[in-house]
């Protein structure tokens, strides 16, 4: 094709495609948002977090040396729809991944490397951070655990948090 | 505090990845701001940071990050004055039905599939902090978008911006990023009105009054630069900074009135007088310091802020790849459709559809925009950042496959004595 072919006579057409093409899609993308409006996203928990857990729960736990570091510190969560990523804001802990399920949140927190060297640490250990929103004071709070996967004998470090933006 | 240390390596590391991987994407067949949007991701965790930590936090320290995306921003103003200016309504009105139709279609085509995807994404990758109106509003803006300036870019390195189908694509590009803003401009009003308190009625109100006393009192004024550049073929530093005033003035006052900076130094551009000579000359007095500083910043900006990684496992790709399909498919599967429909041979409705799925570096600067205001999540950023890549990554080969090299070299030659109209970075070779 070197050179452009005519463009057909479509004058008659233009307001049956005008129509057809767009305004019937509009009234749909209205339709769409309109019914849109009753689906549920995950609670927004993204922000900043401070945690307060007792120090004699934490110390008790393996891995105390790094793990207590998590005493009153501040955490951050970057969310994702269902997913959120966690970082602590002291460095020692690695930044972690999460989810949420309806008002329940969960996060596998793998010790740093340097933790191993702690009494008790060797065996691989993995926590897990579970919590729930609390529904009643609103999605800025939220109470949970800390526990130890794979260890029956260690009780878990209890814990509460508050959103400060 | 501002580390001069720190800033002077990134720009110069910015500068230094961007200038490669532009080079070497141009060798490639791409347009140069393919590599650079690359070159900005690479720099970002979603390489650098993934394989060497270390060097990422000492080259680009969170605490620094803000006087890059000072500067970014900075350069993304005088762009998207630049974007304004390179937009000429009477163009649209020259085509005819089909560019009408076509601009029209390659809008709510992907608005509508993106409002549909939306309804899919919402309860996957959003929260209940954004409303579900404002979250499917902002797919589609982000979708129906097209890369005004690449596109010229590919048209002119393909010498067909004065073919029927580069002059059609161009009026379709300019609608659907002016239509595209105002899109944006709703969602980012209802947001911030949302978050902030910011009292909508005054945001409302001062964005009409602003708006005509643009186009209605200081569009006359303007001219004056015009009849000024007749006279002397030039115009003087003065009148260059005050015109550099007026855009950086108009971006505070819709910052200001609620909207955003980029709005106003869109709309300061978009009403300058159009006298192609003119334009060009604005363009190339600005062009050369935001081309190769300021937006190589804002792609490394970008790229800092994507995190590839946060799309992980066969769900989250899934949604990657189904956001890329539907902007394809939208986008420029409408725009084939309607230009078929209107009359146009089936393989220049292919090559309009193909130009029109060009992104780039407007979809970043939306996409920037969305996260800022918390619309969208940071794995959807990454998703949608993808999606900008690959489409605009797939233009120039699909273009080539569709529309030969010398297709329209027979009707540029003709029309050869005519002057472009001449958006941001239209050099040939790229540079």
């Amino acid at each position: 094709m070197r050179s452009e072919q005519p463009v057909k006579p479509a004058n008659k057409n233009f307001a049956i495609a005008y129509l057809i093409l767009v305004i019937i899609p509009v009234l749909g993308l209205a339709g769409v948002l309109r019914s849109g409006r009753k689906l549920v996203a995950p609670t927004a928990i993204a922000g900043r977090w401070q945690m307060q857990v007792s120090a004699p729960a934490l110390a008790a736990l393996p891995c105390a040396g790094s793990v207590t570091t998590l005493r009153d510190v501040g955490f951050t969560i970057s969310q994702s729809g269902r997913y959120f990523t966690l970082s602590f804001a002291n460095s020692v802990m690695p930044s972690t991944s999460g989810f949420i399920e309806g008002t329940t949140i969960q996060v596998s927190i793998l010790p740093p490397a340097e933790a191993v060297k702690d009494a008790g640490c060797s065996g691989g250990h993995v926590f897990s951070l579970i919590a729930t929103l609390d529904s009643k004071a609103g999605p800025s709070f939220m109470t949970g655990f800390l526990a130890v996967n794979d260890c029956a004998t260690c009780a878990p470090a209890e814990f509460r948090a508050f959103r400060k933006n | 505090m501002l580390n001069m240390f720190t800033l002077i390596l990134q720009i110069a590391m910015v500068l230094a990845a961007c200038r490669i991987l532009g080079s070497l994407f141009l060798k490639l067949g791409q347009p140069r701001v393919v590599g650079e949007m690359f070159a900005g991701i690479m720099l970002g965790p979603s390489l650098l940071g993934a394989i060497a930590p270390h060097w990422s936090a000492f080259l680009f320290p969170p605490a620094s990050l803000g006087f890059l995306n000072a500067l970014s921003q900075f350069g993304v103003v005088i762009f998207m004055f630049l974007v304004g200016l390179g937009i000429n309504p009477r163009e649209l009105k020259s085509q005819g039905h089909a560019a009408i139709l076509t601009s029209h279609v390659s809008i709510t085509a992907p608005f509508v599939l993106a409002s549909f995807l939306a309804v899919y994404l919402y309860p996957r990758l959003s929260d209940s902090g954004v409303p579900f109106t404002s979250f499917a509003l902002f797919m589609g803006a982000a979708m129906s978008i097209t890369a005004f300036p690449v596109l010229a870019r590919i048209l002119t390195e393909r010498d067909m911006l004065h073919s029927r189908l580069g002059t059609v694509a161009i009026a379709c590009a300019a609608v659907d990023d002016v239509t595209g803003w105002c899109i944006l401009a709703y969602i980012v009003l209802f947001i911030r009105a949302a978050n902030t308190g910011h009292p909508i009625l005054f945001t409302v109100g001062g964005l009409i009054a602003f708006t005509l006393v643009m186009l209605y009192g200081v569009q006359r004024l303007l001219k004056r630069f015009e009849s000024l550049y007749r006279q002397t073929g030039r115009l003087s530093e003065n009148a260059i900074a005050l015109m550099l005033l007026l855009a950086l003035s108009s971006a505070l006052c819709t910052e200001w009135i609620g909207i955003h900076l980029l709005f106003g130094s869109f709309l300061m551009g978009a009403i300058m007088p159009k006298e192609q000579k003119f334009v060009r000359y604005i363009v190339e007095k600005f062009e050369t310091i935001v081309v190769t500083m300021l937006l190589p910043l804002f792609f490394a900006f970008t790229g800092l802020r994507t995190n590839i990684r946060l799309v992980k496992g066969p769900e989250m790709w899934m949604y990657c790849v189904a956001i890329i399909l539907v902007a394809t498919l939208g986008k420029l599967g409408g725009s084939v459709l309607a230009c078929w429909w209107s009359g146009m041979p089936v393989r220049e409705a292919a090559g309009l559809g193909t130009l029109m799925n060009t992104r780039g570096l407007m979809e970043l600067i939306i996409l920037n925009i969305g996260l800022d205001i918390k619309v969208i999540s940071p794995a959807l950023f990454s998703m949608m950042v993808l999606m900008a890549l690959v489409t605009t990554f797939m233009t120039s080969p699909l273009l080539q496959a569709i529309c030969p090299d010398k297709m329209f070299s027979r009707q540029a030659e003709k029309r050869s004595g005519q002057l472009a109209v001449t958006p941001l970075g239209l050099d040939p070779a790229g540079d």
